[in-house]
């Protein structure tokens, strides 16, 4: 019984690991680089994405209605004196049927 | 639009006057129409009605032996009114008196008679004193079931339903004719107004003075009740050579003598104006110018001097006096 084929089995790996981590050594420092610069992009407001929604939906447009109500009183002011209906209302009198009937007197029954 | 129209007949006692404008609506009768159809009925209500006919529902009632009496809807209605006026006045204006207005005779009715003086009458009266209820009150034992449509009284309680009638009367009408734009129902001196053509156009009523015959005040009214008491129509001479009228004091039997002769009140309906005025006329000066407080009212003293009343008072008779409810 001897160890000798163990001894020959480890010696082809070094040279694969040596090539795997500079593999891995070479797509870490790409990631950062390109990391680098979009991060310096965003930092300087050139989002990409951003400015394509923007693009696609422009504000909408804000529309202020403004009415002007403009109301008219006039206020007549008549002498103390003067009996309730005016005269200026025999046209509603006449269609309301006001009527020329003696007046009617409540007496004694 | 038709012109309104002006009737004037005699029923109840009384000269009755309707006065009624155009129909608000087409389809109603015209004013004449209206006017002659409301004449039927208050007709048909005084003949219903009336303690001086013997065939009238209401003698028919009194004479009833039973304690609880099948009756109309007209009578338990005028007997409600009755049963309303006495609860208003504190029971001073009291339907059950019929015996006693029998017994200080009057037993029938003295339409188309000739009154006594009343000046002859105030110079032989006592002095004046306000009218008490009577302690028993005969009429809170009046009982109206108009589910089983009867009145229950004790036997032998006897109701007048009195002037009370003509004020229930001249409301019922004024109800019957609110699809026109004015109208005025005058039932003996009970008078209703309404219609909107009254909220423009105030009505214009007289108040006469009882012994002079004049217009004392001019009322203007939009809507409601007026109405006026007085003891200077019937009024008559005893055989004992006393003076008597039908405004009797309920705690003696008796007329009052209270130091009034009239007494006119406003009210938004004509039979709270006809209890207002009679209660005013039952108290004498000081009751009835607080029964007359609160819508206006006119006075007449024993003297003849005329004395106006809350709202009146104050207006002098001009202006327009809004009676009643908005509604």
């Amino acid at each position: 019984m001897t160890t000798e084929p163990a001894t020959g089995a480890e010696r082809p790996r070094r040279p694969r690991s040596r090539a795997a981590l500079a593999t891995i050594w070479a797509s870490a420092a790409l990631f950062l680089a390109l990391l680098a610069v979009m991060a310096a992009r965003v930092s300087a407001g050139q989002d990409p994405a951003l400015r394509a929604r923007a693009a696609a939906t422009p504000p909408p447009t804000r529309r202020i209605l403004i009415r002007r109500v403009i109301e008219k009183r006039v206020i007549v002011h008549l002498p103390p004196s003067a009996p309730t209906p005016a005269t200026s209302s025999s046209q509603q009198l006449s269609s309301l049927g006001a009527t020329t009937f003696p007046v009617p007197v409540t007496r004694t029954s | 639009m038709s012109p309104g129209h002006d009737l004037t007949f005699h029923s109840m006692g009384s000269d009755i006057r309707l006065i009624v404008g155009p129909a608000l609506l087409r389809g109603l009768p015209s004013p004449a129409d209206a006017a002659a159809r409301e004449r039927r009925y208050i007709e048909d209500f005084a003949r219903r009605l009336s303690r001086f006919r013997p065939e009238s529902e209401l003698c028919a009632f009194n004479a009833d032996r039973l304690r609880e009496v099948p009756t109309s809807p007209l009578l338990r209605t005028a007997v409600a009114a009755g049963l309303w006026a006495a609860q208003r006045s504190g029971g001073l204006v009291d339907p059950t008196l019929v015996g006693e207005l029998e017994r200080v005779g009057y037993e029938h009715s003295q339409d188309g008679g000739t009154p006594a003086s009343l000046r002859a009458a105030l110079a032989a009266a006592p002095e004046p004193s306000p009218a008490r209820a009577r302690p028993e009150a005969r009429w809170r034992q009046v009982e109206i079931d108009d589910e089983h449509g009867t009145i229950r009284r004790p036997p032998g309680v006897r109701i007048d339903t009195g002037g009370i009638g003509k004020g229930l009367a001249a409301d019922a009408v004024a109800h019957r004719l609110r699809g026109y734009t004015r109208f005025v129902v005058d039932c003996g001196g009970d008078i209703a107004v309404g219609g909107v053509g009254g909220q423009i156009d105030p009505f214009a009523i007289e108040v006469e003075h009882p012994l002079t015959g004049e217009c004392v005040q001019t009322l203007h009214v939009m809507r409601g009740g007026v109405a006026t008491s007085g003891m200077n129509v019937r009024i008559w001479k005893r055989p004992d050579g006393t003076f008597a009228h039908h405004l009797l004091d309920p705690s003696s039997g008796e007329p009052v003598w209270s130091g009034l002769i009239g007494a006119t009140a406003l009210a938004p309906t004509a039979l709270e104006a006809e209890t207002l005025s009679k209660l005013a006329l039952l108290t004498g000066a000081d009751g009835a110018r607080r029964a007359l407080a609160e819508h206006g009212g006119v006075i007449v003293h024993n003297d003849g001097d005329v004395e106006p009343i809350g709202a009146i008072a104050t207006s002098g008779g001009r202006g327009s006096l809004a009676l009643g409810s908005a509604a």
